[in-house]
């Protein structure tokens, strides 16, 4: 799957769970030295100075082939 | 990289072994975070500025969270971060910790508390503004609650974030972070599982300036005088 789908999986897949905000980053990056088995798509927390928090307001790791959540978690 | 994502005897992987292998992946990257950070401030410090730390320095993480008006405090903030947790609705405390440098003696001010949060968002804290160093009385720790996942739907990594060490960093302060003790809380955990305090891994550095009451010097004995008779 590509980034693109990458994220409309993982966008699912919080719903209920995190709500990161409308203008949060959003990074995709792949594991698994040779298969790429694994994608991570992680929805970025902005804390301003002084703020402490967490470092991300959802993380979802998922198949790259068939899109299943495998692990999800949030800030 | 797999190291933690081998299949098992029979080729496939369980769900818990899935799960655990996504856990591991997410902590060590936390871990490497937490890391590059240190690593970079280190570079900036010099050499020995941290590893060297003795005695006549600011207090350690250890010992600010072994006293025992730091520990009722933080012990308070945790208790009141979970009798304040209801659904939909939760906030982090926190506080700065003060020290005398002549007395050795701990103090709590600049309570805050964060934003209330609803149950799909991440919860933060901004302090009060850092009390400024006065006399012999100087700021040497943050402290900061996590907050429960009892009404949240998804699992949570607990400890210090990148995030709280940067700003203790930033801040040249020790941190401490009241937060359960499993290294996930898991969404609907309930609200009474065990926690403890973690040190965000940074300490004040430099060395306290006060003067230190001088003690008093031992009185001169004068010397015997002969006697003649």
């Amino acid at each position: 799957m590509d980034d693109q789908q990458a994220i409309d999986f993982a966008r699912k897949a919080i719903v209920g769970k995190a709500t990161p905000d409308d203008d949060a980053s959003v990074t995709v990056t792949r594991e698994g030295e040779i298969l790429h088995d694994l994608v991570i798509v992680e929805f970025g927390q902005y804390n301003p100075p002084g703020t402490r928090g967490p470092d991300f307001a959802a993380r979802v790791t998922l198949d790259a082939k068939t899109g299943e959540v495998k692990d999800l978690q949030v800030g | 990289m797999q190291r933690y994502a081998e299949p098992g005897i029979d080729g496939k992987e369980s769900d818990g072994r899935r799960e655990f292998a996504g856990r591991m992946r997410a902590t060590e990257r936390r871990g490497e975070r937490l890391g590059e950070i240190l690593r970079s401030e280190k570079r900036h410090e010099g050499d020995g500025d941290v590893a060297t730390r003795s005695e006549g320095d600011f207090p350690t993480y250890e010992r600010i969270a072994g006293d025992g008006t730091v520990k009722s405090a933080c012990e308070a903030a945790w208790a009141e971060t979970k009798s304040t947790t209801v659904d939909g609705a939760r906030r982090e405390q926190g506080f700065w910790v003060r020290w005398n440098s002549e007395s050795e003696a701990f103090s709590i001010t600049g309570h805050g508390a964060g934003t209330v949060v609803g149950n799909d968002k991440g919860a933060v804290v901004s302090l009060p503004k850092k009390p400024a160093d006065a006399g012999a009385e100087y700021t040497v720790a943050s402290f900061h609650t996590h907050t429960p996942t009892f009404f949240r739907n998804g699992n949570r990594p607990t400890g210090p974030s990148a995030a709280d060490l940067s700003c203790d960093r930033s801040d040249n302060v020790a941190g401490l972070v009241y937060d359960y003790s499993a290294a996930m809380s898991m969404a609907r955990s309930p609200i009474d599982s065990p926690a403890k305090l973690y040190s965000t891994g940074n300490q004040r550095t430099g060395k306290p300036t006060a003067a230190v009451k001088a003690t008093p010097a031992a009185t001169p004995v004068a010397a015997p005088v002969p006697v003649s008779v």
